[in-house]
């Protein structure tokens, strides 16, 4: 039950970070304006608002692990994937215009989203450690090719061939 | 050669390119340690699909110093390599962000070790 509302959560946050994208750009238009700061004092007050939510949320699922183990969270990992997918970019965009960060509510930006990728890799890694394993059918050949290598450092450094 | 922390290196196979085409590693060891006796420990990196699951850790050009060569790659967890100095023949292809290092680095603590890796 859980997972099926915390998918909906989601599915929301992923709406919301596709809208802070298009924020992000807009002030950048915006910028040469005195009415820029203001507008993005405004957008940072929201990504606060945001970056409570996400630690809540956080916060919930962690008390609440045993009723999410062993669930398929796939889903639920692939929307959060999506959703820190867009951050990145919102950050990138930001950290292109800071070389000369002389607005502080710029910098402000910058430091929550940083702070919500944080959380959200939290969140995702929680996930992942509890969501039901899939067997693996056949060894890869990435995995081969990785034991090779340190089989092969291993026996340089014992026994020098 | 330095080999330094959040490198990326791309790692001709261990047994010659006629074994396989050769991935891309990113350091986890700290220069000091590399030093010591010229080895240092990598995850390995795909762009295979067949192989991305709950042991991948999504590897965007954001997190990097310049795009990635391909698109859709993951850093294989589980998949930590030991190498030697010398089995670098190329220079570095690009360096991890700080940031996403951490996000890597708590998660290959958390979800392999069961153990919480914390910088200092």
């Amino acid at each position: 039950m859980i997972a099926l509302d915390y998918h909906s959560i989601l599915g929301a946050q992923y709406k919301e970070n596709r809208e802070y994208k298009i924020v992000v750009s807009v002030y950048f238009v915006l910028r040469p304006f005195f009415l820029a700061n203001r507008f993005l004092s405004r957008t940072n007050k929201k990504l606060v608002a945001y970056l409570l939510e996400l630690k809540g949320t956080y916060v919930y699922l962690l008390e609440n692990v045993e009723e999410i183990r062993n669930e398929n969270l796939s889903l639920q990992i692939a929307s959060i994937e999506e959703t820190i997918k867009y951050i990145y970019a919102v950050q990138n965009d930001l950290e292109q215009h800071l070389v000369n960060p002389r607005s502080k509510a710029l910098k402000a930006t910058h430091d929550i989203i940083a702070e919500i990728l944080e959380i959200m890799h939290d969140t995702l890694r929680l996930l992942k450690k509890n969501t039901l394993k899939q067997p693996v059918t056949a060894v890869s050949e990435e995995a081969k090719t990785a034991v090779s290598r340190s089989g092969k450092t291993m026996n340089r450094i014992l026994y020098g061939r | 050669m330095a080999v330094n922390q959040r490198d990326v290196f791309l790692l001709p196979h261990p047994y010659g390119s006629n074994y396989g085409e050769p991935h891309p590693h990113i350091v986890l060891s700290i220069l000091e340690a590399n030093q010591h006796e010229n080895t240092f420990i990598a995850v390995m990196v795909t762009s295979s699909e067949i192989t991305r699951d709950d042991f991948s850790f999504t590897l965007l050009d954001e997190m990097f110093e310049k795009p990635l060569a391909k698109k859709n790659s993951h850093a294989r967890m589980h998949l930590l390599t030991l190498s030697f100095g010398e089995d670098i023949d190329r220079p570095k292809i690009n360096t991890m962000k700080a940031a996403p290092f951490r996000a890597l680095m708590k998660s290959i603590g958390d979800l392999i070790f069961n153990f919480q890796f914390l910088p200092q």
